[in-house]
């Protein structure tokens, strides 16, 4: 069997994996060959030294702490959805409430208009609204004494 | 489909759902998974519960779209893998850390001895030695450093690692023998450097 042959059945030793056998074979290569031992070697020792690594710590509070946030994001989402779409509702809101303001303002201030002359008015008496006031104010700046001299 | 496999592709269908509930429970589950694989990822624990976290965040608001369920822990490892290689990304952008080789006696020692540790002071050049191998590990490329940490030091199985890492079992073991295979290289080369030292 070949160098890698070998080396694949000693991880498999290493993992607990071996086949039936495995562990002769592995042995019996060792044995000759120098280059495997000597890989076979750091390996182990590698191994040895992986396993004093401190495994993740994962408590119960971990998850609950993922999952709590998971949560809460997910209203957040929810609010900045809304964020999003309430400063335009507003300002619709806000153009809306001063429009009827104005309007309701108006209606207070301005008197209503004159309701129009109906057909059946008399077109003198109409006459008279426009035409004679302004007739009475020339009147009243003609000069006296310009009648005198004729 | 295995018994535990069948139940969390039935609690992520209800956690897509909106069952929260369901969701607590197909978290929990999965959580010890996804935290290990962060943390092989990233090595620093406070950096990989903030992976783990920010992966159920999206999680939770992916889980309505994710169409094969059955695929959900593949799922969720890949959220995982993806945010804890972009934070990986932007640390390594800020920081890189060579080996100091006068500074790997301790391993070297270590790996020179025949004998396994006894006493105390074995014990101590163990813990250093422990110290320097991370530092070794962390030259080590990503995709076969994390195989390699997950199966040593989490004892994960070859299926598990291939859920975490979304790969075939036969990718994991060829990746696992070149992670061990470039582990002992290195070592070889540190402790060949610290005899010629001497």
């Amino acid at each position: 069997m070949s160098c890698r042959g070998i080396q694949g059945k000693f991880e498999r030793i290493l993992d607990g994996r071996a086949l039936p056998g495995d562990e002769r074979i592995v042995e019996v290569h060792l044995e000759r060959c120098s280059k495997c031992r000597a890989h076979a070697v750091l390996v182990d020792r590698a191994h040895r030294v992986l396993a004093r690594i401190e495994p993740a710590d994962i408590s119960r509070s971990l998850s609950e702490r993922a999952f709590k946030r998971a949560i809460a994001a997910a209203h957040t989402v929810r609010a900045s959805v809304f964020d999003d779409i309430l400063p335009s509702m507003r300002r619709a809101v806000a153009i809306a409430a001063a429009l009827a303001l104005l309007l309701a303002a108006r209606a207070w201030l301005v008197p209503p208009p004159a309701p129009p002359p109906s057909a059946r008015s008399d077109p003198l008496e109409l006459l008279s609204q426009f035409v004679l006031p302004e007739v009475d104010a020339e009147l009243a700046n003609d000069d006296p004494a310009d009648g005198e001299e004729r | 489909m295995s018994e535990p496999a069948v139940l969390l592709a039935s609690l992520s269908r209800r956690a897509a759902e909106g069952d929260r509930n369901a969701f607590r429970a197909w978290l929990e589950e999965t959580h010890g998974l996804v935290f290990r694989l962060a943390l092989r990822i990233l090595g620093v624990q406070a950096d990989a519960e903030d992976v783990a976290q920010e992966t159920y965040v999206r999680a939770w608001r992916g889980l309505p779209t994710l169409r094969d369920h059955e695929a959900n822990v593949n799922w969720v490892c890949g959220i995982a893998r993806n945010l804890a290689v972009d934070r990986a990304r932007q640390r390594n952008r800020q920081r890189t850390q060579p080996i100091d080789v006068f500074s790997t006696d301790a391993i070297s020692a270590f790996l020179s001895r025949d004998e396994p540790t006894r006493t105390a002071d074995d014990a101590m050049a163990a813990n250093e030695a422990v110290v320097m191998l991370k530092k070794v590990l962390a030259t080590i490329d990503e995709k076969y450093r994390v195989v390699l940490l997950l199966r040593e030091v989490d004892g994960l199985s070859y299926e598990e690692m291939a859920a975490a890492l979304g790969c075939p079992v036969g990718t994991v073991e060829s990746r696992l023998h070149r992670a061990r295979k470039t582990l002992a290289k290195k070592l070889e080369r540190i402790v060949a450097r610290h005899v010629e030292l001497k």
